[in-house]
């Protein structure tokens, strides 16, 4: 099947410190794709890049298997963003706006606009249409955002940071509406986060971006289902190093923690090491922290 | 276009009442201020707004356009960059005309009212009015075409500093050119004098406009290809 978003070895220097460096990555129908990594790791820029927004050095985007970008023709651009929603981690409408004036605001600019759709969105999350944007709390922004993603028939939806600084309750909420939107196997969602404890529950994939380059691209099973962490004392993280490949290891006062790519087959092997299943917190933490050997 | 024009028209619709509100009051103050210096004193108010709008309301979208990420959120939205730079001037266009428009009728309804200060309600003074305030609202609009590709490529902030700057000098030029006694300001002033003739007022006018049309086509692309280059 198509994929809905891809971006085939895109590169693009930022400044002097920071540049994206050969970042592939595809979003498959009725997929999520949890797309984390540190603050500054290149994940908003990834999301620019894939949206257009800035010019690349090298490589290439595609939105529903039609080349898109900044340098794509007016048209094609119209075309391919009418079926792409987006959520950012700030409320972006005019703060003097009012909550019921936002339709009129975004709403001319998608043919496919669904005017009781977004009602019927605006009613369910208890938004107030009389409501300044300003006035809004961060989850009310988000919702009012992800209303106006929803109501214009969108195929994907790019969410950038939009779970941070919500609590747990509006995030559950949130997942919710994500889950329900891929449920039919056509719609798919790219969820920029580093609060991973999202994706754990709802990712199909998790993509991991560090210093501009993609450090892994994982199905989130393989992560939460069949890596684990074993918690050894020195040298039984000097023999588990040596033995399996892929291992990484991060040091603490009293043990050692080693990340290993399959559980039980270190179980198996090694019965005497206690191995709990990974946490994608885990799994990053020691992928981009910890040592191999 | 016509798409991200009607968008833009969501955040120009919620300017209305404070721009309107100050112009008002602008017209009152300056409009009874000047009544007495007969019917070129009556239009001051007319012409204080249709020269105020397009600058306020540059300023205003372009504030917009910074807030909570707008300008970035509005790229993504199904409208090429060049569609939000013609919306935005078109949008700049019309509230001008319109704001001039109100200021203009409210000038010339305002007549009767000083017609004992030597203000006679003829076919005149009101063409007058009307010449007047059309041209202001084209001079300052030419003012905004300038300045507007300083906005796109620089964001609001720095583009206010850089177009003060900007007006400042254009200022300061007009002014030495028309307090000085120069072929310009003699044609000027023997076209535009004491008792112009309708007929050279309006020529005068639609060179103006024709001058401002071309203004802002020029101003129109050199944004458009700024604003492509630009990444947000």
């Amino acid at each position: 099947m198509q994929n809905l978003l891809e971006l085939k070895g895109i590169s693009r220097r930022v400044s002097d410190r920071f540049s994206l460096r050969d970042v592939t990555l595809a979003v498959e129908p009725g997929q999520i794709v949890g797309f984390v990594g540190a603050n500054g790791a290149g994940k908003t820029t990834t999301i620019r890049a894939a949206l257009g927004l800035i010019k690349l050095d090298a490589g290439e985007v595609h939105l529903f298997g039609l080349r898109c970008g900044a340098d794509a023709p007016d048209e094609s651009q119209r075309h391919l963003r009418s079926r792409v929603g987006l959520v950012l981690d700030t409320c972006p409408f005019p703060s003097t706006l009012r909550v019921g004036q936002i339709e009129s605001l975004v709403g001319p600019a998608y043919p496919t606009w669904d005017r009781e759709t977004f009602a019927g969105f605006i009613n369910r999350f208890g938004l107030d249409p009389k409501t300044k944007v300003k006035d809004l709390s961060r989850g009310m922004g988000m919702k009012l955002q992800l209303a106006c993603a929803l109501s214009h028939k969108a195929k994907l939806l790019v969410l950038d940071e939009a779970t941070a600084g919500l609590d747990p309750m509006a995030r559950e909420e949130l997942l919710d509406e994500l889950l329900a939107f891929v449920a039919d196997g056509q719609h798919s969602v790219l969820l920029s986060s580093h609060i991973t404890s999202d994706l754990d529950r709802t990712a199909d994939r998790v993509i991991c971006i560090d210093n501009g380059s993609i450090i892994f691209d994982l199905p989130r099973e393989d992560i939460t289902d069949r890596a684990g962490i074993a918690h050894c004392t020195q040298s039984q993280a000097a023999e588990l190093m040596a033995c399996v490949e892929g291992a990484r290891a991060a040091r603490h006062a009293y043990s050692v923690d080693v990340l290993v790519p399959n559980r039980r087959e270190t179980l198996e092997a090694f019965p005497e090491i206690p191995c709990d299943r990974a946490t994608i917190d885990d799994y990053l933490r020691l992928i981009l922290k910890g040592a191999s050997k | 276009m016509k798409r991200a024009f009607m968008s833009e028209l969501a955040i120009v619709r919620t300017l209305i009442p404070s721009i309107a509100g100050v112009g008002l009051f602008i017209f009152v103050v300056l409009t009874l201020v000047n009544a007495s210096d007969g019917d070129s004193g009556m239009s001051a108010g007319a012409c204080a707004v249709s020269a105020m709008s397009p600058i306020i309301v540059m300023n205003s979208l372009a504030g917009f356009d910074n807030q909570n990420g707008w300008e970035r959120y509005r790229a993504t939205l199904p409208f090429s960059r060049k569609d939000i730079i013609r919306a935005r001037y078109l949008s700049v266009i019309v509230f001008s005309a319109v704001m001039a428009c109100a200021a203009t009728l409210l000038s010339i309804a305002s007549i009767p009212l000083f017609n004992s200060a030597g203000i006679p309600s003829t076919g005149q003074t009101v063409f007058e009015i009307a010449i007047a305030s059309a041209a202001s609202m084209l001079i300052s609009l030419m003012m905004v075409f300038l300045a507007q590709p300083l906005f796109f490529r620089f964001g609001h902030m720095e583009a206010l500093r850089l177009s003060v700057g900007l007006f400042a000098l254009l200022g300061c030029g007009t002014m030495a050119t028309l307090s000085s006694s120069n072929p310009i300001s003699n044609w000027l002033m023997s076209i535009a004098g004491a008792n112009p003739d309708p007929a050279v007022l309006g020529c005068l006018c639609a060179g103006i406009a024709v001058l401002a049309l071309a203004l802002c086509v020029i101003s129109c692309a050199v944004s458009t290809k700024v604003y492509r280059a630009r990444d947000l």
